[in-house]
């Protein structure tokens, strides 16, 4: 079945093509869930909830951009809801902010896989790590991570060029490389 | 590698990530909840059911309770005749007033009894119950009023709660004397539930009433079925049946009523058709014939029959209302029968149509078909004078009551401006409680 076509039909409530669409998106979805939760149970909850929110409020969707970006931010939203995580607030030098963008890091983290990469980014502390996520991978504008969050535009900011930096850190740090070196080698 | 390259593969390879899910589960969990509307009618019925089976219930208990508080007495016993006389005065049913009023002869036996109660000692009561029964008998009542101490009661709760004392103690000295000290610490037994602070009484109804037809074109130019109609349709009698339930305070004229209202009429519509049905035939139209009598041409083609078809076609029509009707009723007493007057409103819940109707010079259609009435027709107003007689334990009521109704049962747009008001005749009884 075309997404058109299901999204259609969620939208006049036909029962198959809801279920269609929990069987196109669901494993994706739990992915973004997981990555915020970082617990099989409460991703589970935070995926219900999106589905539960996505054919609630399908009728909003009015077919302009992604269909799948609109469900990923439900979930996003869904998740973060879960957490309840309070996020601290920085303050930072504006100089100091993507001071580390032009840093080199090994080439052996080119090829990581997603187990690897998971690893790496759950060293950094959770907010850094929430921001992270929404800006890098879900390519969310700091002023929406603002929203989201309920934090200002400028800690959004700050916060993301924390984990920058720590993540260079980690990624130069030489032992992490050495074992990465070896693992990819083995 | 710079790190803005690390950052795109992070991004590119957690993007399409997938994690695995039970899809069974999860849909059990997200699956929408299907809502079961339930038509206004349901409601509505349940309503009134459950409404009804309240009402038996209490009913019920309060039968229950007082075959309990009020047991029967032996026949020779005067106080019991006084019991009685409370009990089935007719009065008593009546009002309070009427009720104190009728108990004055047994409040001078109990005042007389309330004396001896309260005037000696709770060792002499055991002694003095036969006492008690003579005293009761007028003509030999050894105590004059004006040797009482004790005041008449002045209410009937305190009425009530002497006669239960002298009641017991007649029943059982020793029992009265231990039921007395319990009386007296403000425990009101027992009740007639007489003083209800309102009455309710259950009314079904069946009538009879004549629709009383307007039928107006809506465009300026009449069709050839709207003067059919206005010519050949006619309104045949409408049934009704309802069940009322009234709420009046005791000893007020006037009281609020509601329930639940259906009726039904029905028209029919006679229809002479008259029409020209052609019929065709090849043949021979034309033959040449020669001076010798030869045949030299003949010419084939339509032979064209006409003949006019005329009869009688007969339809009918139902339109049937279900209201809820709302009303003020006064009523004035007589003798051995009441008179009363009514007005209120109907909500109308819906108006359900069956049958065929008209469609053209010719022929008749399905009403639902031809969506020629609406589903509801909204509020309409009645009044009615009534005659109320007592039969039985109720009273059976007899009402003539006319509905006008202002809105029309068409559907705009349809051609015809259909109008009624009804006037009609109703018997029903009212069970009251």
């Amino acid at each position: 079945m075309e997404l058109e076509e299901i999204i259609k039909g969620c939208k006049a409530g036909n029962e198959k093509c809801q279920f269609s669409l929990v069987q196109q998106f669901a494993t994706r979805l739990m992915a973004v869930c997981m990555r915020y939760t970082h617990d099989q149970e409460l991703a589970k909850d935070a995926l219900q909830e999106t589905f539960i929110n996505a054919f609630k409020y399908i009728q909003s969707y009015s077919g302009k951009g992604s269909f799948e970006g609109w469900l990923r931010r439900i979930a996003v939203n869904c998740s973060l809801k879960v957490i309840k995580t309070m996020y601290e607030v920085h303050t930072l030098e504006e100089a100091a902010i993507d001071a580390n963008s032009f840093a080199e890091v090994p080439d052996v983290y080119s090829s990581m896989a997603k187990e690897d990469i998971m690893l790496l980014l759950n060293r950094l502390p959770h907010s850094q790590y929430v921001i992270f996520n929404l800006n890098v991978i879900e390519g969310y504008h700091h002023h929406e991570i603002a929203t989201m969050l309920n934090i200002t535009e400028s800690t959004s900011r700050a916060t993301l060029c924390k984990a920058r930096n720590r993540l260079v850190e980690i990624l130069q740090n030489e032992n992490h490389t050495e074992r990465l070196i070896a693992k990819v080698g083995s | 590698m710079k790190y803005r390259i690390f950052e795109q593969t992070v991004k590119s390879s957690l993007q399409n990530a997938e994690e695995a899910v039970d899809i069974a589960q999860l849909w059990s969990a997200v699956r929408p909840k299907e809502k079961n509307r339930r038509p206004l009618f349901w409601w509505f019925f349940t309503g009134f059911f459950v409404a009804g089976t309240a009402l038996a219930t209490w009913m019920g208990a309060n039968f229950f309770a007082s075959s309990f508080n009020a047991p029967a007495l032996p026949p020779s016993d005067n106080q019991n005749q006084i019991v009685a006389t409370i009990d089935h005065h007719p009065a008593n049913q009546a009002d309070n007033k009427s009720f104190e009023k009728s108990t004055k002869p047994a409040l001078t036996y109990l005042k007389a009894e309330n004396a001896i109660l309260t005037n000696t000692k709770p060792k002499q009561i055991i002694h003095t119950s036969n006492a008690t029964n003579q005293i009761v008998a007028p003509e030999e009542d050894p105590i004059q009023p004006e040797t009482l101490t004790t005041p008449a009661p002045e209410s009937v709760a305190e009425f009530r709660s002497q006669e239960a004392v002298s009641f017991l103690k007649r029943i059982d000295p020793t029992i009265a004397h231990h039921q007395e000290i319990a009386l007296n610490r403000d425990v009101q037994c027992p009740t007639f539930r007489k003083n209800r602070s309102m009455r309710m009484s259950l009314i079904p109804e069946i009538g009879y009433f004549r629709p009383l037809k307007s039928l107006t074109a809506e465009s300026n130019v009449p069709t050839e079925t709207f003067a059919l109609r206005k010519t050949g349709e006619k309104s045949l009698e409408g049934l009704q049946a309802a069940l009322y339930a009234r709420l009046q305070r005791p000893g007020a004229n006037w009281g609020v009523s509601t329930g639940l209202h259906y009726s039904r009429l029905s028209e029919r519509m006679n229809l002479e058709y008259s029409y020209i049905k052609r019929d065709t035939t090849q043949g021979i139209i034309s033959i040449t014939v020669s001076q010798t009598g030869d045949t030299i041409t003949t010419i084939y083609g339509d032979i064209i029959t006409e003949s006019r078809v005329t009869g009688t076609t007969r339809a009918h029509y139902n339109l049937s209302t279900f209201d809820f009707p709302l009303s003020l009723f006064y009523e004035k007493d007589f003798e051995s029968w009441a008179i009363g007057a009514e007005a209120g409103v109907y909500f109308n819940l819906a108006l359900a149509s069956k049958g065929k109707i008209l469609n053209s010079a010719n022929d008749f259609i399905d009403v639902k078909s031809a969506a020629a009435f609406k589903s509801s027709l909204g509020i309409s107003g009645f009044a009615g004078l009534y005659l109320k007689k007592p039969l039985g334990p109720g009273n059976l009521i007899f009402s003539l009551r006319g509905r006008f109704i202002p809105s029309a049962f068409n559907t705009q747009g349809y051609g015809t401006v259909q109008k009624y008001q009804f006037a009609g005749a109703h018997l029903g009884y009212e069970f009251r409680f």
